[in-house]
């Protein structure tokens, strides 16, 4: 299989005035331009409504751009996928994990056949792939026995988790992960985040992190872009930008945030 | 299916159709009496111990024909449906799929066939390659088509736009695998109780055109043919006709329930 | 509003349109050319089948003798009958006079019962609500050719009360002759139309306004008049209309048990006979009453509900 982005490009994911309105609405991501380098995680904090999960949406392709660029991989996702063939690549570049894990499941699919549909999908063969399953629901932290089970009978931690094997289950390059940890308590939160830094490490997997907190931001990313109103307001690196924070609304974020608490994580 | 969704009514219902269909596979073992040939000597017989519901003008058993006539009056219908949602649910899956012109062009389609009264279609078609089952159940199959897939467009329509299914497409997965696997088991409860009634109109429409003496033939048995029997109604014997007119409406009134219990809505 | 019109109706004439062609064609399809039921069993000589076939059109692109035939229908020209050669609007009259007659009247049945009964089991929770909705129900699985038999047997052949075929002359006559097909041909839509009938105007009781207007007084009799009746009225009357419509293709049915000489039993004995500009001609009318009947029902909801006319004229 030939991988979809070429190993010299460090740069996996470049925003270029990124510009979007629903319909004749107003403007919600207002020229925002940001970069996630392989192997690096960047965090897209900001309020409620700041168009978090709407730069997500166009990067996964289920929205498109007003203006602006969005490249994963060297292409351009302002355009929506048109060919079988198209999504099936873009699918190995980008996963997504929705923010809503209520909806985000087949209702009739028992969560052993969702993961084995999305090993299928990066090509591994019939005969490993249930052993690939069991190794996705360990790396989540769910049982065996969650396999077989539809999404009606988890709970909405399970179901994101779910969601989250789901997504490595295609070995993206690059995984958008909208509020993905925020439903989970502090343990299992711990616990997902290990694995996406373990994975990291070993595959050079990107994460475009998004989340409203800040602690989380500092267990796992290495670049923060704050985002307000569609606008970008301060971007950096964590340490830089949480540290010595230049921007009122920055400086207001962080004071609303309990500062420690945070269980350490090894990186 | 769980017996608190069936409801008493609903369990009625099932159970009305069971017996009906073990009456007509095993239509030789319920009665001795062969269904076309008469005792000439006994005709208009009221009922009696060898024959339950007395017999018709030619002296053949009523309750016989009755019993085999299930055979006609329920496969046709069978085939009616099976056909009509083997051609409308895969077109309603593909106007829901591609939208824009496919969707515009099997609209058209399903509001010509729609604007043609399945009575009407049928004796056409029976003016075209003659009187028999084969005609009717062919015309009827396009006059349902319509009907199923009307519904099941709109369904179809809506199930598209849930996250689960944008979720699918964003991981790469093909639109005949999201249209096949996910979305056609998500609408098999709909489908199912939309199927029932419309097995219900096919069974009355089916009856209809055996009755006009454009389906099923005499002398063979079937509940439209028996209605039909002019002779037995003016002569003041009517036991056959209704007892065929009770088999109709007890079948179509359980699919009603059935059908509606199924889609989950009150009846 | 305007705009809606003009779009219902061009998609009422295309449909119209592409389901005359169907009617058409269907006919086409046929094995054995129409000249072979001039014929008959004595076919004549090759040269006087071409001169037949060519009087008649027969030799030209069947989509030529469609548009032809669309011409001719246009401008009130039928064509003529095959077996009779009579020119087929002359046999039209009395057969569209007797199921207009029946398709009204059984119409008019539909809508009293269906309405009457619906609104009287919303407005009386309890015994009556469970009566009429038990009977409602059986009534929506009796279909006309059912409903027939049972009332030939007991009301004709049992009791006498009314004829079992034909129609006597006079207006009585025909008026009894007529109501038990009226009523066999109703049964099956009154079920319908009383149950949609009952749900929406239950709906309605249940909704805000009506109660608002209950604390505030406003009496019963009024209240039903004017927010129930009317805000119930849309899901009724779409029904009202597919049913009604129905009613011109069930008629064929009901005509056939009773003996009655419409537009049904014409059609059933030319498609026996293989009069094929007749059973063209009566088809093209079903279908045309039918999508003109369901065209009129969608307006008349649009004119009574505020709500879709708001959306419609948006
Ligand atoms: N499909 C849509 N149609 C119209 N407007 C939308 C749509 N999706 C989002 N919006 C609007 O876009 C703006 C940004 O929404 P978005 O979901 O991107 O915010 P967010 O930063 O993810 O917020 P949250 O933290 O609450 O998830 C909001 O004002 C929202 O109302
Ligand atoms: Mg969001």
């Amino acid at each position: 299989m030939s991988e979809p982005c070429t190993p010299t490009d460090d740069v996996v994911v470049e925003v270029e005035h990124l510009v979007k309105c629903y319909g004749t609405g107003p403007v919600v991501v207002d020229d925002v331009s940001f970069q996630v380098r392989r192997g690096r995680t960047t965090a897209l904090v900001g309020e409620s409504g700041a168009g978090k999960s709407t730069i997500g949406a166009i990067l996964s392709g289920l929205a498109s751009a007003t203006s602006g660029r969005a490249v994963v991989c060297g292409e351009d996702r302002s355009v929506a996928a048109r060919s079988a063939r198209d999504r099936s690549r873009r699918g190995r570049q980008l996963q997504l994990v929705p923010q809503d894990p209520y909806t985000t499941l087949d209702p009739t699919q028992r969560v052993g056949a969702a993961l084995l549909e999305a090993a299928a999908l990066r090509g591994v063969p019939r005969d490993q792939r249930p052993a690939r399953v069991a190794e996705l629901l360990d790396l989540v932290g769910l049982g065996e026995a969650h396999a077989d089970l539809v999404p009606r009978s988890l709970s909405g931690g399970q179901r994101q988790r779910v969601a989250i094997a789901r997504a490595l289950a295609t070995r993206p390059e690059v995984l958008v992960l909208d509020e993905a940890v925020s439903a989970l308590d502090v343990s299992v939160q711990a616990q997902v985040l290990n694995v996406l830094n373990r994975l990291q490490r070993d595959l050079g997997t990107a994460y475009l992190f998004v989340t409203h907190d800040l602690g989380v931001v500092r267990q796992i990313a290495h670049d923060v872009v704050v985002l307000r109103a569609g606008q970008v307001v301060e971007a950096g690196t964590v340490d830089a930008v949480l540290g010595d924070p230049q921007h009122e609304y920055t400086q207001l974020l962080l004071a609303s945030t309990p500062r420690p608490g945070w269980v350490p994580v090894a990186r | 299916m769980s017996r608190t969704r069936l409801g008493l009514s609903g369990w009625i219902a099932v159970t009305v159709l069971t017996l009906l269909v073990a009456m007509a596979i095993f239509a030789p073992l319920i009665t001795q009496h062969d269904p076309n040939t008469g005792d000439l000597l006994a005709t208009h017989a009221g009922p009696s111990a060898a024959h339950w519901l007395g017999t018709d003008g030619t002296g053949r058993d009523n309750f016989s024909r009755l019993v085999y006539g299930a055979r006609t009056s329920l496969l046709g219908p069978t085939l009616i449906i099976a056909l009509s949602l083997l051609v409308g649910v895969p077109l309603s899956l593909l106007s829901a799929w591609r939208g824009g012109s496919v969707a515009f062009v099997i609209n058209r389609v399903f509001d010509v066939l729609f604007s043609i009264p399945g009575l009407l279609l049928g004796i056409l078609m029976v003016a075209t390659f003659g009187a028999g089952l084969r005609s009717a159940v062919v015309a009827l199959a396009i006059a349902y088509l319509p009907y199923v897939g009307r519904l099941s467009s709109a369904a179809a329509e809506r199930e598209r736009r849930l996250p689960y299914v944008q979720a699918l497409s964003v991981q790469g997965h093909g639109a005949t695998r999201i249209n096949i696997r996910h979305m056609l088991p998500n609408l098999a409860p709909l489908l199912a109780g939309q199927a029932t009634v419309a097995f219900a109109y096919a069974l009355l429409d089916l009856a209809a055109l055996s009755f006009l003496g454009l389906a099923v033939q005499p002398p063979q048995a079937d509940w439209g043919v028996l209605v039909n029997d002019h002779d037995a109604i003016y002569q003041g014997h009517p036991i056959g006709v209704v007892s065929a007119a009770v088999m109709i409406v007890a079948t179509v009134l359980s699919l009603f329930v059935l059908g509606s219990k199924i889609s989950g809505e009150e009846r | 509003m305007s705009r809606y019109l003009l779009r219902r109706l061009v998609g009422v004439a295309v449909t119209l349109l592409v389901a005359s062609m169907v009617v058409y064609l269907s006919v086409f399809l046929a094995p054995g050319s129409p000249e072979q039921v001039l014929f008959g069993s004595r076919p004549p000589s090759p040269e006087v089948q071409a001169q037949v076939r060519h009087a008649m059109g027969l030799d030209q692109n069947v989509f030529v003798r469609y548009f032809d035939w669309l011409g001719n229908v246009l401008t009130g020209n039928l064509g003529t009958s095959l077996i009779n050669q009579q020119p087929v609007t002359s046999l039209l009259g009395h057969p569209a006079t007797v199921t207009l007659s029946l398709v009204a009247y059984a119409a008019l049945l539909i809508l009293v019962v269906g309405f009457g009964s619906g609104l009287l089991a919303a407005l009386r929770p309890g015994w009556v609500d469970t009566t009429v909705t038990a009977v409602t129900s059986v009534a929506t699985a009796v279909p006309a050719f059912v409903a027939s038999g049972l009332l030939i047997s007991l009301f004709a052949v049992r009791l006498g009360w009314f004829p079992a075929y034909g129609l006597a002359d006079g207006f009585g006559g025909w008026v009894r002759g007529l109501t038990l097909p009226a009523v066999a041909l109703a049964v099956i839509s009154s079920g319908m139309l009383s149950r949609v009938m009952r749900a929406s105007a239950r709906q309605e009781l249940a909704s805000e306004h009506v109660v608002t207007a209950r604390m505030r007084g406003i009496g019963s009799a009024r209240m039903v008049r004017s927010h129930v009746v009317r805000n119930a009225a849309g899901p009724v009357v779409t029904v009202a209309g597919l049913q009604v419509a129905g009613l011109v293709a069930g008629a064929v049915v009901v005509e056939q048990a009773f003996g009655l000489s419409g537009l049904g039993q014409l059609l059933i004995t030319s498609v026996e006979q293989k009069d094929f500009p007749v059973v063209q001609a009566v088809a093209l009318i079903v279908v045309a009453a039918f999508v003109l009947l369901n065209l009129a029902a969608d307006l008349i909801v649009a004119a009574l509900d505020p709500r879709v006319r708001a959306a419609v004229s948006g």
